[in-house]
């Protein structure tokens, strides 16, 4: 470990810099994991891995390179070097590129610093009886505790000098549930934590998932075809979300495909739909320090009312768009709380359905996309009627955001987003 | 490199009920990747992955640990560490009937590293550039483009405690173009890869010129795309073109044999040696070779120092066998074939496909189409997505009508759905003319993994969604 020092750091940034580079940064990051696993209810392995990562970047006449090294010998600290000056000298210019300077708070440590095999042995072994004795009817298939770490430390030449350390566990599930010979569809949770202080089972909607499991025994499939109104869970929304919100990224400004190059501080969704970024909220697990590329990260409002306040972009996309930059790389989501409670939100609804969770691809650039239906059920009446298969959704992701009903007051919060039940009119539900 | 003979004498294997069984594996995967976007040079990383493993197997339970710095001393630190988690959680529970099976151990090494000199990311970058400038000059009307090179190299070296020694390197290289095009309901995208076993140089060491003729032929589907027609919603007859056949049977079909999701529940799980397809259905995860060639993953020996050959899964249509490890060989009773491989040295082997191939048949896909009066002919996969259910939703990228048995407009994205059982009993042809896909397809199962997937043509019946 006597690697992960500035003064090792220093001596390698010394050495880009002897070379003539105009700027030269430096990142050694160190990853830790301790995993335990259960397979179909029993233990199964016990991981854990230690990880350097060494980034060299230099820019020479705006040409820019960088080249990454898992290995910290000397010979191969000095092939990085090399063929990171072959990078420069074959890159186009590209005025865009550029160094982050010194953030305000140049140390940080947060969360568990060192794994606890036994606290983990013992929650893992809790919540497999807890679950047993909870819902005797739910097969866990799988079990994954987690402990990261991840240590980083960038120096540059435009004065930036920091290191951060964050820790958390992590924990996912995968399951069914049985009962006189009909299964439910496999389920899916899984949470973050500061702390192993909490029982597994009530981390984020886990409880709520194993529930939900052992109500969907009795599927059958949906016949027939209706458009209406869907609820929206909080699992099956960060999905949804995520793709959405990849028309703010990078990728898509930078090729032209997003709609919103145009939209700031214009309408992009319904006006019930708040979004924002608190990269070191104290609700959330996990907390982010710098950006990826060593700026201080801040909370950011994303969307406002359903104005699109800020981009999500890299510093290098924001120079070359002339968009401003993302505050923070998009860790911990905030959606805002909305006026309907829950129940209200089925109350109205004639015919629909709970969307728990959606396997399927990616949107078209347009925005149509389409994915099955797992864990949802009918809501027929006002009332969640019967679990249902074999349905499919489709819509456009862009129309669908702009076609809220209602946003919850409820949200579930699984370590590193807040994220309501949303409800949306619109969309087409095909069955058998 | 490590010289893991040195090492032979850390096993500790004990015996009888103490038995155990460990391996130490050196991994370097050497990966380079550059994007032009929009003609910026967007990526332009080399990285190389590298460090040492060890994992031993006791009473029932594996410990694991992996450092990236790989010495001698790192490797007898990882494998004494893997000794001791296994046996962390061997002091806390019991279990009955666990074990593993124990091969023929294998000496083995083999090299497709490429035999041409390495080039300069200068050269490839200059060839990008030179083709976005002709996308550019020819087809201002584009919104969007995007030029990827990207190779992977992964080498490993491993050793067993009953004896195995083995050394591989496999390499593979992919160039995408992908364009995007407005159209009257919003961009419309399409991209196309080529590539496969070997590096950047033994595929795309040519003149701009010559990849002129792809890129037109790019240009052209996303034109006709965005003139493109949804599909109408419901159950067809189609015929899915070997890169998108070859993909949906990995998806629905092989993860559902794979040893630890049959255990977890998958729909196959009790079908051993029953019809679970057409008798048409021949289909067949090959370790290395497939007609007198390399596959596009090949894979002799696994990561766990198992000799790897072709596992057949179902043969006309009867399922035949799972895929293994060694602990679920045992399990199932069914000899281990080579299916343990992980993706970095940081990562225990997981059971996984190498290269599945569905056999040919007979059928002309010319035949296929005239054989249908209202139907889809499914050419591009996207993404797909199944479950141990076997139910899967995959996206199609470029599709056409079938009407009256002939190729009709040109389809916007849309999606195909099902079951596996269900489209496996569906297939009512089978094309002639096999082909390995080129997409540069890694599948995700905990890890990501570099597969090989094959296929003919078909003829079957699906959902199609048609938004």
């Amino acid at each position: 470990m006597e690697h992960l020092s500035f003064d090792f750091v220093r001596k390698i940034l010394s050495r880009l810099t002897a070379l003539g580079f105009d700027q030269a940064e430096v990142l050694l990051g160190n990853e830790h994991l301790t995993e335990m696993e259960v397979d179909v209810s029993s233990f199964s392995l016990l991981r854990n891995t230690e990880a350097d990562n060494l980034v060299l970047r230099a820019i020479q006449g705006g040409r820019y390179g960088s080249v990454v090294v898992s290995q910290l010998d000397d010979s191969r600290i000095q092939m990085g070097i090399s063929k990171l000056q072959d990078q420069v000298m074959s890159a186009p210019v590209d005025e865009a590129r550029a160094f982050a300077p010194q953030p305000l708070v140049a140390m940080n440590e947060m969360g568990p610093l060192e794994p606890q095999h036994y606290a983990m042995h013992n929650s893992l072994s809790q919540f497999l009886v807890a679950v047993g004795e909870a819902y005797p009817e739910c097969v866990l298939k799988q079990a994954l505790l987690r402990y990261h770490r991840g240590r980083r430390i960038r120096v540059n030449t435009v004065g930036h000098e920091t290191d951060t350390t964050e820790g958390y566990y992590s924990f996912g599930v995968r399951f069914l549930s049985k009962r006189n010979g009909k299964t439910s569809q496999i389920g899916f949770n899984g949470s973050c934590a500061a702390d192993l202080g909490t029982d597994l089972i009530e981390w984020g909607g886990i409880r709520r998932a194993l529930e939900s499991s052992v109500r969907e025994i009795n599927l059958t499939p949906l016949h027939g075809r209706f458009d209406g109104h869907v609820i929206i869970a909080p699992e099956a929304l960060y999905i949804l979300m995520g793709h959405w919100l990849q028309n703010l990224k990078d990728e898509k400004i930078l090729s032209g495909v997003s709609p919103f190059r145009d939209k700031l501080d214009k309408p992009v969704c319904s006006p019930l739909l708040s979004f924002s970024i608190e990269p070191r909220g104290t609700s959330f697990a996990r907390h982010e320090f710098l950006t990826e590329e060593g700026f201080g990260s801040e909370p950011s409002t994303i969307i406002k009312d359903g104005i699109l306040k800020s981009y999500m972009l890299s510093d290098y996309a924001s120079r070359k768009t002339g968009l401003p930059r993302g505050e923070s790389s998009g860790l911990n989501w905030v959606f805002g709380a909305g006026k309907t409670r829950l129940p209200e939100m089925f109350g109205g609804i004639d015919k629909g359905l709970m969307l728990g969770r959606i396997s399927g691809g990616v949107p078209a650039a347009n925005g149509d996309f389409s994915g099955i239906a797992k864990n949802s059920f009918l809501i027929e009446g006002g009332y969640l009627s019967r679990p249902i298969s074999e349905a499919v959704i489709s819509g456009n992701i862009f129309d669908m955001f702009n076609s809220i009903t209602a946003v919850s007051q409820d949200r579930s919060n699984d370590g590193i987003a807040l994220i309501p039940w949303l409800g949306v009119d619109g969309m087409s539900i095909k069955g058998r | 490199m490590i010289d893991l003979r040195s090492l032979k004498s850390e096993f500790a294997p004990g015996s009888g009920a103490n038995r155990v069984y460990s391996e130490i594996r050196y991994q370097d995967n050497r990966e380079t990747r550059i994007d032009l976007t929009n003609g910026s040079l967007e990526t332009n990383f080399q990285e190389s992955v590298r460090g040492v493993s060890a994992r031993s197997f006791s009473c029932g339970y594996w410990g694991f640990s992996a450092y990236s710095n790989p010495s001698k001393d790192a490797a007898i630190a990882a494998l004494r560490e893997a000794t001791r988690n296994a046996k962390f959680l061997a002091g806390r529970s019991e279990k009955s009937n666990a074990g593993i099976a124990y091969p023929t151990a294998m000496q083995f090494k083999k090299s497709y590293a490429s035999t041409k000199t390495p080039i300069s990311p200068a050269i490839w970058i200059e060839l990008l550039k030179a083709l976005d400038n002709y996308i550019v000059k020819k087809y201002p009307d584009l919104r969007g483009r995007r030029l990827s090179l990207w190779s992977l190299e992964i080498e490993k070296q491993l050793a067993t405690s009953d004896g195995s020694e083995i050394h591989t390197t496999v390499p593979r290289a992919f160039f995408q173009v992908s364009m995007t095009k407005d159209s009257k309901t919003g961009p419309v995208s399409f991209l196309d890869t080529r590539g496969g076993l070997g590096d950047l140089q033994d595929f795309f060491l040519d003149t701009p010129q010559s990849f002129e003729s792809w890129i037109d032929e790019i240009y052209d589907m996303v034109s006709r795309k965005a003139d493109g027609v949804k599909p109408t919603s419901g159950v067809y007859d189609v015929v899915l073109a070997p890169d998108l056949a070859a993909l949906l049977m990995h998806e629905a079909v092989g993860h559902g044999v794979e040893a630890d999701l049959v255990q977890a529940g998958s729909v196959l799980w009790d079908r051993l040696n029953q019809m679970v397809a057409n008798p048409l259905v021949t289909y067949v995860d090959i370790a290395h070779t497939y007609d007198g060639a390399p596959a596009p993953r090949p894979v002799h020996v696994d990561d766990e120092g198992v000799e790897a050959s072709d596992t057949v899964i179902i043969q006309k249509g009867v399922l035949k066998s799972f895929l293994n490890n060694r602990e679920t060989a045992l399990h199932f009773e069914q000899k281990p074939t080579g299916h343990a491989r992980a993706f970095q040295y940081c990562d225990e082997p997981l059971i996984r496909m190498r290269n599945t191939a569905l056999l040919p048949g007979t059928t002309r896909i010319e035949q296929m189409i005239a054989s249908i009066e209202d139907g889809y002919y499914f050419m591009k996969p996207g993404r797909a997505q199944a479950d141990t259910t076997g139910e899967f939703l995959m996206q199609v990228g470029t599709g056409f009508e079938i009407k009256g048995g002939k190729i009709g407009r040109v389809l916007r994205d849309s999606a195909i759905t099902g079951f596996a059982l269900e489209f496996m009993n569906s297939i009512s042809m089978v094309g002639d003319e096999f082909h390995w896909d080129t997409s540069g397809y890694s599948c995700l199962k905990k890890q990501l993994m570099p597969v090989g997937l094959g296929s003919p043509a078909l003829k079957c019946k699906v959902r199609v969604s048609g938004g």
